[in-house]
């Protein structure tokens, strides 16, 4: 007997979610620390690469070489370490909001009237205390420091980008606007599909949620039958609207390929020939490769993101 | 993984689909191989339409995988008993076939995307590595076996990890279960702080075990980017001094880092889809487990399909536990007959066994031992559905569904007429509420509409025990949450009601007494059956008949009802005393109230709320 309205109120609840993790100050804090830290690690390495080529491999200089590449490993070992910790505290962090949450929700269980019991059957309550903290903590462990590491990044490489070499930065942003065009293409497509598939599967699981939780009932009354037919019905109609919205979603990932390669194309084309003007180093242009990379994956990760949250169901 | 390829069966229909995805990936990878030159871009194109193409037939084939399995699913669960039902518990169900089904889609729809891509990106770039300079290329000889085995070390840990997380999850959703069970209860006495706290030990247990799963996993991400970038420095490091040496080009050594750090992207993608595949094997496991389940109560081979019976309702040393093997057995040597006409009304505490008597008449569950008939017939001897439909039942917990009112109490009978309807109505105390509302009977239920209190789900659940007709009508403690003055209307109403079942439904009965066993049954009608047949049957029809009562042929309705007020029970025609699985005193209340103490003492407890005034005996 239940209607999901997905994002009705994504503002509040984000709010509310946001209030639980907010307790866990210290934890937040040290994320945001080592976060920033990884990225900037991240930004570093690339950087040294481009480095070592031009100033010491093209300059025949060994011990140089050596020094870098030591400071390179430094980097890279630091970076996996402090990703490693961020995980690891956002990981406590995040259950320890959930915790808090779920206590929450059944404390508040505790004080609530016999009428509301009557009123929402046990699967129902179960359903959300269970499956949809769940979600939310999944949504959490996974997607809030990815976020937040995605947007640093995504500054970070700009930026080292236009500080070693602005022209060719400028040409290498060049796929940003084929990327964007095309994202928004994409999405204006997906959005009508992503809403009638979240519809239908509030539809779907709410056929699920009242068949199974009135289960005695249907065999008392033997419309086992019906309940299968019903459940067929909106069944089908998810799968083709599942199967809509997420076709034009997929092709998100391979069409990003697309432009990277296109984008990997322009850097290398462009690199090269400016390498030979004089106008760009050869270190240069593998930095600017590797960032390239970097650059694109916050691209990509969006999409997944919104399709993680949109499984968080509003209370 | 053994539960994952069991389901995988479920994606065969849509093997074209599987198989046409990863081989489109396999020409957007070989376009992204040989991506070097002029013709870049366009190749880049060709390979985003296998990739765009391979994205959709994999959609294509998991969305259809996912709805089939969420179909076996569901229809497996429509097939199970209650025993079953208990076992698995409603809220668990629930995320089976919800969330459960969603993660094993979402594996294989990943499967399909990243199966062949990876491979192949794996072993095209390695053989381009190896073609740019071969010498550095031996360092994939000790950094590849090196994450393998990493890898490995991590998803062999990580999988036991995720199935505690799963068992801590079910500790909780029990204690949640029990908690909601026992609402009545632990407001009656209280113990909601009590209640607070057991469920903050299993809360936290879930807690410490989902960090500890999620940091074992947490190591895997740094882990391989590290080889990767242990590989760059290598490349630099090597790769800068051959250079130096004028043995190699710079652009070979930047080409390398290159396709480096596709191989080692490519193990990434097969890290993270192994991962996922580690989670979706827990929620694999808990689908197989339903799949697996045998339904407790079935069909003997040879069954009676078509059963019209008068209603003689009898117990024949029944035993029951609900391990089936005779362990804890809730009922003990039951031996009891309920004539047609007749009022059973069961009395006892709680957890005396009254609520499991009573479902072993439908065959929600099985006797362990001895047997319950109908008009002679061992209930097992006929088919489930055609048994049910001569028994209308108004459960414990009165859970309705979506829609009007109205389909509400026609859910057992949906050809039903509305005045059927509305006389079902009357005789359960509901109409009164139900034309209030302003859309009377096509009143919307649920969240979208209107909100009944518990009494009022109780009287529409007796409505629609009622409309079905039945021979045996069972009401579960029914009318608990329903004021003293209304049960006893219902009570004087269902008196009335309970002595005539006819309307409609008696003409698809054919004739009331001769017809009744026809076809198959013939074959199994033996002996006794006959003679149990007669005697006070026939006197007793004559009895007064109201409200449902129009068809020319009434028959007489057998009727259970359990009760706490013992007002409910007074005019039973026969009252059993339930303690501890056993009948201790059977008898009308006059009887009772001369021979069983307890009877007594329960009536006197009773008496002095002054709910015995009501009901001049």
């Amino acid at each position: 007997m239940r209607e999901k309205e997905q994002a009705k109120d994504t503002r509040g609840t984000v709010l509310r979610i946001w209030g639980y993790l907010r307790r866990q100050t210290w934890a937040l804090a040290g994320t945001v620390v080592l976060v920033a830290a990884a990225s900037g690690l991240g930004l570093l390495g690339p950087y040294l690469m481009g480095m070592a080529i031009d100033d010491y491999i093209l300059k025949n200089d060994l011990p140089g070489l050596a020094r870098t590449a030591l400071l390179m490993l430094g980097t890279y070992l630091l970076g996996s370490l402090t990703t490693w910790l961020q995980t690891y505290v956002m990981a406590g962090a995040s259950q320890r909001a959930v915790r808090d949450m779920r206590d929450d929700l059944f404390a508040k269980l505790q004080t609530l009237s016999l009428r509301f019991f009557d009123r929402h059957t046990h699967g129902e309550l179960m359903s959300r205390l269970a499956n949809d903290v769940e979600n939310i903590s999944n949504v959490l462990n996974e997607s809030v420091t990815q976020l937040i590491s995605s947007l640093l990044s995504l500054v970070g490489v700009a930026a080292m980008m236009f500080l070693i070499n602005a022209r060719l930065a400028v040409v290498s942003l060049v796929t940003i606007p084929l990327m964007m065009f095309l994202s928004q293409w994409i999405a204006k497509r997906t959005r009508k599909g992503f809403r009638e598939q979240q519809e239908t599967l509030g539809q779907l699981n709410g056929i699920i949620e009242e068949t199974v939780t009135g289960q005695r009932v249907v065999k008392a009354y033997v419309r086992e039958e019906v309940a299968i037919e019903q459940f067929d019905a909106a069944n089908r109609k998810l799968r083709w609207a599942s199967t809509h919205a997420q076709v034009f979603a997929g092709a998100i990932g391979p069409l990003t390929n697309f432009v990277n390669n296109v984008g990997f194309a322009i850097v290398a084309g462009a690199g090269g020939w400016m390498a030979v003007q004089g106008l760009a180093t050869v270190g240069t242009i593998a930095s600017f490769v590797n960032y390239a990379r970097q650059f694109a994956r916050p691209l990509n990760d969006p999409v997944g993101h919104r399709r993680r949250g949109a499984r968080v169901r509003n209370h | 993984m053994k539960s994952a390829r069991k389901l995988i069966r479920y994606l065969k229909p849509y093997w074209h689909w599987a198989v046409l995805a990863p081989l489109l990936m396999g020409l957007e990878v070989a376009i992204v191989i040989v991506n070097t030159g002029l013709l870049m871009v366009g190749l880049a194109f060709l390979g985003a339409v296998g990739g765009v193409g391979c994205t959709a037939f994999s959609v294509l084939a998991s969305q259809g995988f996912g709805t089939d399995l969420r179909s076996a699913l569901f229809r497996q669960v429509q097939s199970l008993s209650f025993g079953n039902l208990d076992r698995l518990e409603t809220g668990q169900l629930i995320t089976r076939l919800t969330n459960d089904v969603t993660q094993v889609q979402e594996v294989v729809s990943m499967m399909l995307r990243i199966m062949v891509r990876a491979p192949l990106m794996l072993i095209g770039s390695l053989i381009m590595a190896v073609l740019t300079s071969p010498r550095l290329a031996l360092m994939l000889v000790v950094l590849g076996p090196l994450v393998l085995a990493a890898l490995a070390w991590v998803i062999n840990r990580a999988y036991p990890l995720f199935s505690q997380v799963q068992r801590r999850l079910d500790d909780l959703n029990a204690v949640m279960q029990e908690n909601l069970a026992g609402v009545r209860v632990v407001k009656a006495f209280v113990r909601a702080a009590h209640e607070i706290q057991r469920f903050g030990t299993v809360n936290e247990g879930l807690m410490a075990q989902t960090i500890r799963a999620a940091r074992t996993v947490a190591v895997t991400m740094p882990a391989v980017m590290l080889a990767l970038n242990l590989g760059i420095v290598g490349a630099i490091w090597f790769g800068g001094r051959q250079v130096t040496y004028g043995q190699m080009q710079v652009g070979q050594l930047i080409a390398f880092v290159n396709y480096l750090m596709r191989t080692l992207m490519s193990v990434m993608f097969v890290s993270m889809l192994a991962m996922r595949l580690a989670r979706a094997e827990a929620s694999a496991d808990r689908i197989q487990e339903v799949l697996d389940g045998r339904p407790e109560v079935q069909n003997r081979p040879e069954v009676l399909e078509a059963f019209v019976p008068q209603g003689r309702v009898a117990f024949e040393n029944v035993t029951f536990s609900y391990d089936g093997d005779g362990h804890d057995p809730v009922l003990k040597g039951i031996s009891f007959v309920a004539e047609p006409g007749q009022t059973v009304a069961l009395l006892g505490a709680t957890g005396s066994g009254k609520s499991s008597l009573i479902h072993l008449i439908p065959r929600f569950y099985d006797v362990t031992g001895g047997r319950v008939t109908i008009d002679g017939v061992d209930v097992r001897d006929v088919d489930k559905a055609a048994l049910r439909r001569n028994i209308g039942i108004a459960l414990q917990e009165s859970v309705l569904f979506t829609g009007t009112i109205g389909d509400n109490i026609r859910y057992g009978r949906p050809d039903a007429s509305d005045e059927e309807v509305i006389a079902a109505a009357k005789a359960a105390q509901a109409h009164d509420f139900i034309v209030e509302f302003p859309d009377g009977y096509d009143t919307v239920l649920g969240q979208r509409g209107v909100n009944l209190s518990g009494g009022q789900k109780q009287r529409i659940a007796i409505a629609r025990a009622l409309l079905t007709q039945p021979v045996v009508l069972i009401l579960d403690d029914s009318t608990s949450s329903v004021d003293v003055e209304t049960e006893v209307k219902i009570q004087e109403a269902l008196d009335e009601l309970l002595k005539a079942r006819t309307g409609p439904s008696a003409s698809l009965r054919t004739s009331p007494s001769t017809g009744l066993r026809k076809g198959p049954s013939a074959s199994l009608r033996t002996g006794p059956s006959t003679e149990l047949r007669k005697g006070p049957s026939a006197s007793l029809r004559t009895g007064p008949s109201t409200g449902l009562r129009k068809g020319p042929s009434a028959s007489l309705r057998t009727s259970f009802v359990i009760a706490q007020r013992i007002s409910t029970v007074l005019n039973a025609s026969k009252i059993l005393v339930l303690d501890d699985g056993q009948i201790v005193a059977e008898g009308t209340h006059r009887e009772l109230l001369a021979s069983s103490p307890i009877y007594r003492e329960i009536y006197e407890s009773q008496l002095g709320n002054g709910v015995i005034a009501h009901v001049g005996a």
